[in-house]
């Protein structure tokens, strides 16, 4: 198969130029857009006085964190906290269930993540590099139902998963019990393929060019292979960004939860944490703490991604 | 392929459909152990922790084969997750909320009229949860106050003595001579307000709007609920003297629709932007939590006098029990125990408020509370908003137009009778 | 330029052989990639269709009662009266022009910021990992804790007030006067937006072809040229990704505005979405909560159409 498809081969690496495989600051054969900056450190400066600007909102987050409540918001506002604490912190991590929170987010965020990568990048892809009639329509309809603000969806979504037939105690009918409230599966249900993911993939596939396709198909490749082995590996880096937006919107997904899980085993992180970040709390530090608590791990994950956008990189020349 | 694939999806979606538009079978019930789901308003660590370690063990060592399951729901999320509820019926069997929900819940049959239970109440113990009346809708019980909250004028002694001011106001031309003299200016700017009332929202603004009314001797609705009067003259001189405080060349106040309640340390009196302030119990609670020096500067005076000593408070969270309870009488147990003397005033002493119990106001624990001993002295007059289903609708309606006039866009009588006409239309619906 | 005859024979004779190997290959080749488009569709559209598309027509149908959970009875159909007595609404109006103000505001300041960040942290330069990462902190860290530390910003005693005192300004009541109350929500959102679209820009920045700016290069275009010529041209379907998301998601906005003005003062910062959860979980009153969610999805569906065309044009002709 890998054979039959070698007349490819040239048309993809044809226009890449050979990628530094290290961070070496001074390696050439960078996108000419940036050979303004011979050397890393101007860039470097110039970025970060950019970030450290935007990041002032976000470093009083922090210094709040380990404030107590007498120095919160004292006037002139001081950025070090006067008798720094841990106290904030140790509140959010003694909260009864945080553990049990995290837990049953992780497993939400996995299940979307991997329906996201495979459902919606699939889809994504059928719709941008696969002519059928009505493609334009069915997505049209997708990506609207991504428009329809959620408090109309909130209750009928409720009943329809409170009555899945055969599960959490219910009938044929889907009567008696609870269904697939209060479990994993119905917490991740309507984050399993989010329409805007979809939408994203089908923007990014449109990018590729046609005619790997085209040689592809010429091949007798399966339409399938083509997508699987041809462009896939072109797409890490949306895989990747897809990977990490799912993976957000699980993990700070508060509606949902809220309404359909009915015991504290149950509970996701936002839940867990909202008795600190709820509107109406005024415990300041507490509420700060947890939300960098609870950003620690999408970070995380933001941070491992970031490989894939270097091997995008390599792939990023397919188009010439 | 795509057909086979749409007419299966058809067939699952329409058979979900269905079974989403019929209303759940009933629950089986264990005989021998009952099971209580609660679910408590608020996210305070302190209520929280209290509840799970001292209520809860202590009410099912009393209460053999009962269990209970307590969730706290934060007070935005509370509506989301009760129309759900009751859209799915899987509503609690006890659950918090505040006394304004009463007779929306009680008119559609979501909770348990609680006379019965009440009657089984020792009479003296009647007498003294004196918050009791303010939970009847109709004259009847559906909601058991678990405490009780209230708007008085708080001020700095400090500035006060400052300005040789050495009595607290007790009617509005002394709280208006006060706040001249505690004004401070820098050109057309007021940089220190001589008195704010609670104006974070339209809702606070609806509160303060409230106390001025009660102490004028008006009312939002006529006794019998069926006419709306803040449109009334009194009503109309309340609302003209609180826009007067805040517009025109006397004007004393500044900073309408800050956020304040609950603002702790960045409160106006702690920063000492404002000299006098109308506050509810809990704001100033958290001025004692975030700012304990300047709090020891802060004393509360008793309701104002204009017509009638008055303010605006009462009832404020307490426990329904949802109509489709398969244990009433468990529910009514736990909430009995709550509002024991003992419960009812670990509760104050955990939550803040106002006890209650009437005897609760002399108990020296609680006199020692600077937050909650003046607040409880007061309670006797205190008063609330109307118990009507459609209370929430008539409030915004007036509340929009109140904020209008406080901001000196509208006079107050076209806001009032503005607004009036448009509430008596919703209430004759 | 002329195709001779025998170029002519040995297309033909290339087609019939392909015409062997795959019967009848145009009708044929439609038939598979609707085929494959069925497969590779069919997970993402199962899932879709049951816990979206559904709970969605049952919303309309709610939409077209006097629905309220509360109360026990079953929703009384009414027809179009939810959706004549909301367009009937003043504050309904007003709150539409609110929403549209507050999400194209936050889509003028957060689309070109985020670009430009994505072109800034594109490329590899010391400390690149980490700048990327803390550019896209805010999109990450909870919203109401973001809102809650601007609420703190814009106060009377807050951040800005005091550089504004230090420099010997007059202070300003940013979210208190109704003139700056919705500019300062738009400074707020637009910051929170711009780590999230930067990444989806620097996804896209990632896939540019290396040899066009080379090529352009070689040709003396300046970075200007390229940027105008070769980037933008190129990122326009990412662009319009992001700008339809951002618009979805601002147009729905709640909590930031919730914990920052509570939709005052006077009104003037009351978002669509906040009428609907007044409606909504206030009042109960869910048929009518719905239709005006409805109202907002068209006005959405609509910006979102009219901004795909307006990019897309924009695309062809740079």
């Amino acid at each position: 198969m890998t054979a039959s498809l070698s007349p490819l081969a040239p048309s993809t690496e044809r226009s890449t130029p050979p990628q530094p495989t290290d961070q070496q600051p001074g390696a050439r054969r960078r996108a000419p857009s940036h050979s303004g900056f011979s050397a890393g450190w101007s860039r470097t400066v110039i970025v970060g006085l950019v970030t450290a600007l935007l990041m002032i909102p976000f470093m009083w987050m922090i210094s709040i964190a380990f404030k107590g409540p007498t120095e919160t918001y004292s006037y002139p506002p001081k950025l070090i906290p006067e008798s720094p604490t841990w106290e904030n912190f140790v509140q959010v991590w003694t909260v009864s269930n945080l553990s049990v929170g995290m837990v049953n987010s992780l497993i939400v965020a996995v299940l979307a993540v991997a329906g996201n990568c495979i459902g919606a990048v699939a889809a994504g892809y059928a719709f941008a590099k696969i002519d059928f009639r009505g493609s334009k329509l069915l997505f049209l309809l997708v990506l609207a139902t991504a428009m329809v603000p959620a408090v109309v969806q909130l209750i009928p979504l409720f009943l329809l998963v409170q009555d899945v037939p055969l599960v959490g105690g219910n009938d044929v009918i889907g009567q008696g019990g609870t269904g697939l409230l209060n479990t994993h599966l119905g917490l991740a249900l309507p984050l399993l393929i989010q329409p805007l993911n979809i939408y994203l993939a089908r923007q990014y596939f449109l990018d590729m060019p046609d005619e790997i396709a085209d040689a592809g198909r010429i091949d007798g490749a399966s339409e399938f292979r083509i997508f699987w082995n041809l462009y896939l590996p072109l797409a890490k880096p949306i895989v990747a960004t897809i990977a990490i937006l799912s993976f957000t919107g699980a993990w700070e997904d508060f509606l949902w939860p809220l309404v359909s899980t009915s015991s504290s085993s149950m509970q996701t992180l936002p839940l867990v944490l909202s008795s600190f970040t709820s509107s109406g709390a005024v415990q300041y530090g507490p509420m700060m703490a947890s939300a960098i608590v609870a950003s620690l791990p999408v970070v995380v994950l933001f941070l491992l991604t970031q490989r894939h956008f270097v091997n995008g990189l390599s792939a990023g020349g397919v188009k010439g | 392929m795509t057909k086979r694939l749409a007419a299966a999806g058809l067939a699952v979606a329409t058979a979900l459909t269905l079974s989403a538009c019929s209303t759940p079978a009933a629950t089986s019930t264990d005989q021998e152990s009952t099971h209580l789901t609660v679910w408590f308003p608020g996210n305070l660590a302190s209520e929280i922790e209290w509840v799970n370690t001292t209520v809860v063990p202590e009410f099912e060592e009393a209460n053999e084969g009962v269990t209970v399951d307590v969730e706290f729901v934060d007070w935005g999320d509370l509506s989301t997750r009760l129309s759900t509820a009751f859209a799915g019926g899987t509503a609690p069997d006890v659950f918090g909320h505040g006394n304004a929900a009463a007779a929306g819940f009680a008119d559609a049959g979501r909770v348990l009229n609680l006379d019965d239970y009440v009657a089984t109440l020792d009479p003296a113990d009647v007498d003294d949860m004196v918050l009791l009346d303010h939970g009847k809708v109709d004259g009847s019980q559906y909601i058991v106050p678990l405490r009780g909250f209230g708007q008085l004028l708080a001020y700095r002694t400090d500035l006060l003595e400052e300005a040789g001011i050495d009595e607290a106001p007790t009617d509005w031309a002394d709280l208006q001579a006060a706040a001249d003299k505690l004004t401070v200016r820098e050109g057309d700017q007021i940089t220190r307000s001589g008195v704010i009332i609670t104006a974070d929202n339209p809702t606070s603004m609806s509160q303060a709007f409230g106390s001025a009314l009660f102490q004028n001797d008006g009312d939002f609705l006529s006794e019998d609920g069926t006419e709306v009067t803040w449109d009334s003259p009194e009503a109309i001189e309340a609302l003209d003297f609180l826009v007067g405080l805040y517009n025109g060349d006397d004007a004393v106040a500044t900073g309408l629709n800050e956020p304040i309640a609950g603002s702790g340390a960045q409160h106006p009196l702690a920063t000492g932007r404002a000299a006098m302030a109308f506050v509810d119990d809990a704001t100033l609670k958290t001025i004692y939590e975030q700012a304990p020096e300047i709090a020891e500067k802060i004393a509360v005076a008793p309701p104002l006098e204009e017509e009638k000593q008055a303010s605006f408070g009462g009832a404020g969270n307490g426990l329904f029990i949802s109509a489709d309870s398969k244990a009433p009488d468990a529910a009514w147990e736990f909430i009995e125990f709550l509002t024991s003397a003992e419960k009812a005033k670990e509760y104050v002493q955990v939550v803040g408020g106002i006890p209650a119990r009437a005897s609760l106001a002399d108990d020296a624990d609680l006199a020692a509370v600077p937050y909650i001993k003046p607040f409880a002295d007061a309670l006797p007059y205190f008063q609330g908003n109307p118990n009507v289903p459609a209370w929430t609708q008539l409030r915004d309606l007036l509340s929009v137009e109140l904020e209008k006039a406080l901001h000196g866009a509208v006079s107050p009588e076209e806001a009032l009778t503005g607004s009036a006409k448009a509430g008596q239309e919703l209430l004759s619906e | 330029m002329t195709v001779t005859a025998e170029d002519r024979m040995t297309t033909m004779i290339d087609a019939r052989k392909g015409g062997r190997l795959t019967p009848g290959r145009k009708s044929g080749s439609a038939r598979t990639k609707a085929r494959a488009a069925g497969i590779l569709l069919a997970p993402a559209l199962i899932v879709l269709f049951a816990v979206t598309v559904v709970p969605i027509f049952y919303g309309f149908y709610l939409s077209l009662t006097d629905y309220n959970p509360v109360e026990r009875a079953a929703p009384t159909f009414h027809g179009l009266d939810g959706y004549i007595r909301v367009l009937g609404m003043p504050a309904f109006w007003s709150s539409i022009g609110i929403t549209l103000t507050y999400a194209l505001g936050t889509l003028a300041i957060a689309v070109p910021g985020s670009l430009a960040l994505a072109m800034l942290v594109n490329g590899t330069f010391r400390g690149v990992k980490l700048f990327r990462t803390l550019l896209y902190l805010p999109r990450v860290v909870s919203l109401v804790a973001v809102s809650t530390i601007w609420l703190w910003i814009y106060s009377r005693d807050g951040l800005l007030n005091y550089v504004l005192d230090v420099i010997g300004l007059a202070p300003i009541s940013f979210l208190t006067d109704e003139n700056t109350a919705l500019v300062s929500l738009i400074v707020m959102r637009a910051w929170k937006a711009l780590g999230g679209s930067m990444i989806i820009f620097l996804a896209g920045l990632q896939a540019m072809p290396r040899d066009l700016y080379e090529a352009a290069s070689i040709d003396g275009c300046g970075r200007w040229a390229s940027f105008r010529h070769i980037t933008l041209p190129l990122l326009v379907p990412i662009t319009t990704y992001v700008v339809t998301v951002d618009l979805i998601y601002l147009a729905q906005s709640f909590s930031e505005i919730y914990v920052l003005t509570s939709g005052g003062p006077l009104g003037s910062t009351t978002v669509v979405n906040m009428l609907i959860y007044k409606e909504a979980f206030e009042y109960f009153r869910l048929g009518e909560a719905s239709s005006m969610a409805f109202i907002l999805f068209a006005l959405i569906f609509a910006l979102s159409l009219f901004s795909t065309r307006v990019l897309s044009r924009r695309g062809v002709h740079a």
